[in-house]
């Protein structure tokens, strides 16, 4: 191993160069690149084209599965949903007694967080979703020339907290009995629904009809093009789970590195994905913040290995370089 | 434009214990370790060209 000494000789040595020269075009070298480069790319085009699975909606989802969307619907409703449950950067987190640790820094420990870093309650709300009003109430409100359907959300909206979920209560409940007519239409046996049963009913045919992707879509801006809530809406659902599950695209399927189809995908992400497949992460509620410190640590690893005892000496022990210049040191021998 | 090889269709997987690969990121990783063996092995293009004695290949 060279001493502090030895490596200041040897630099000063390389300082000014005497030794031979040889002519080496980068401009060259570069254009010759990015030429093979680009035939590559319209080769592996036309031979393959790209990706091009249609994309998933809500009209698909209500007329393949009416039952879950009528189901999602209502957790989206009554506030139970994994999407109004599920704490920043959606909604606040309400903490309750099951999930407040009582920690000293008055942060939940519900919420990602690793030693003192609560980067989820840090950085706060930062994409408001009011489940019950903006995947139910607002579409609802869109449709016009239904003055019974707003007037059941007027009833809805004025009842007492209780009552609502009294309402929703019951509506899930007979969901779980609920058949389906061949026009698609969900027929649940009577009960204590409320106006619910009705703005569900109209809900369900409005996103058959294919109303509701664009309503909830809808931001009010000349061109849309966040997505989030369309997709937190349809991420609480089994649509998208049952697509994603068939297309190898789950997190427990490696699905960080998949594409769909038969299409190769992101293999350079192997091993942020493999840590989410082996315990404790597989089963971890604090897995991402978990991973994400893990792949800082090694990332700095590999940016500082020239300063790494032992790592850095490989080219040492492993000498690959005198195989790519071989006829230098062959001749040098 | 239709593609002269359709890859629009469900994938082939390996598995083994908890590893799950699709067929066709294998033969991604393998092409790569053959551009990389070939980098080391090929001989570099033009290397006698220039005949000082520290020049390359």
């Amino acid at each position: 191993m060279m001493t502090r000494a030895q490596r200041a000789a040897e630099d000063e040595r390389y300082r000014t160069w005497k030794g031979p020269y040889r002519p080496y075009d980068i401009i060259k070298e570069g254009t010759i690149a990015i030429t093979a480069i680009a035939i590559l790319v319209v080769v592996l085009a036309i031979l393959f084209s790209s990706p091009d699975d249609r994309a998933v909606t809500t009209r698909q989802w209500a007329r393949t599965m009416p039952v879950n969307f009528l189901q999602t619907a209502t957790s989206e409703l009554d506030g139970t949903s994994e999407t109004a449950t599920y704490g920043p950067p959606y909604n606040p987190y309400v903490s309750d007694s099951s999930t407040d640790t009582g920690a000293p820094d008055g942060l939940d420990d519900y919420t990602q967080h690793l030693w003192f870093i609560h980067l989820q309650q840090w950085f706060g709300v930062a994409h408001p979703i009011n489940a019950a009003k903006d995947f139910v109430i607002d579409p609802l409100r869109t449709m016009p020339q239904q003055p019974a359907l707003q007037a059941a959300i007027n009833r809805y909206e004025s009842a007492s907290v209780s009552q609502q979920e009294a309402w929703a209560a019951a509506y899930t409940k007979a969901l779980n009995k609920a058949s389906v007519a061949g026009s698609g239409a969900v027929s649940v046996p009577a009960g204590s629904y409320g106006p619910i049963s009705e703005m569900m009913g109209e809900l369900l045919a409005f996103a058959r009809a294919g109303g509701l992707d664009g309503a909830i879509l809808n931001s009010g801006q000349l061109y849309q093009a966040d997505y989030t809530k369309a997709l937190m809406f349809l991420a609480d659902g089994n649509a998208l789970t049952a697509k994603a599950q068939q297309e190898h695209l789950l997190g427990n399927q490696w699905g960080m590195m998949n594409e769909t189809g038969s299409y190769p995908g992101q293999v350079w992400l192997w091993l942020y994905t493999f840590w989410y497949q082996i315990s404790p992460f597989s089963t971890s509620t604090n897995a991402d913040i978990d991973v994400m410190a893990i792949m800082t640590v090694l990332s700095l690893g590999l940016v500082l290995i020239p300063f790494i005892p032992g790592i850095r000496d490989i080219p040492r022990r492993v000498p690959l370089y005198r195989v790519i210049w071989r006829n230098h040191y062959n001749s040098l021998s | 434009m239709a593609a002269i090889f359709n890859l629009n269709h469900p994938a082939s997987y390996i598995h083994w214990q908890f590893i799950d690969v699709s067929v066709s990121n294998v033969l991604v990783v393998v092409v790569m370790f053959a551009v990389f063996a070939a980098a080391i092995l090929l001989p570099f293009p033009h290397g006698h060209s220039h005949s000082t004695k520290d020049d390359d290949q």
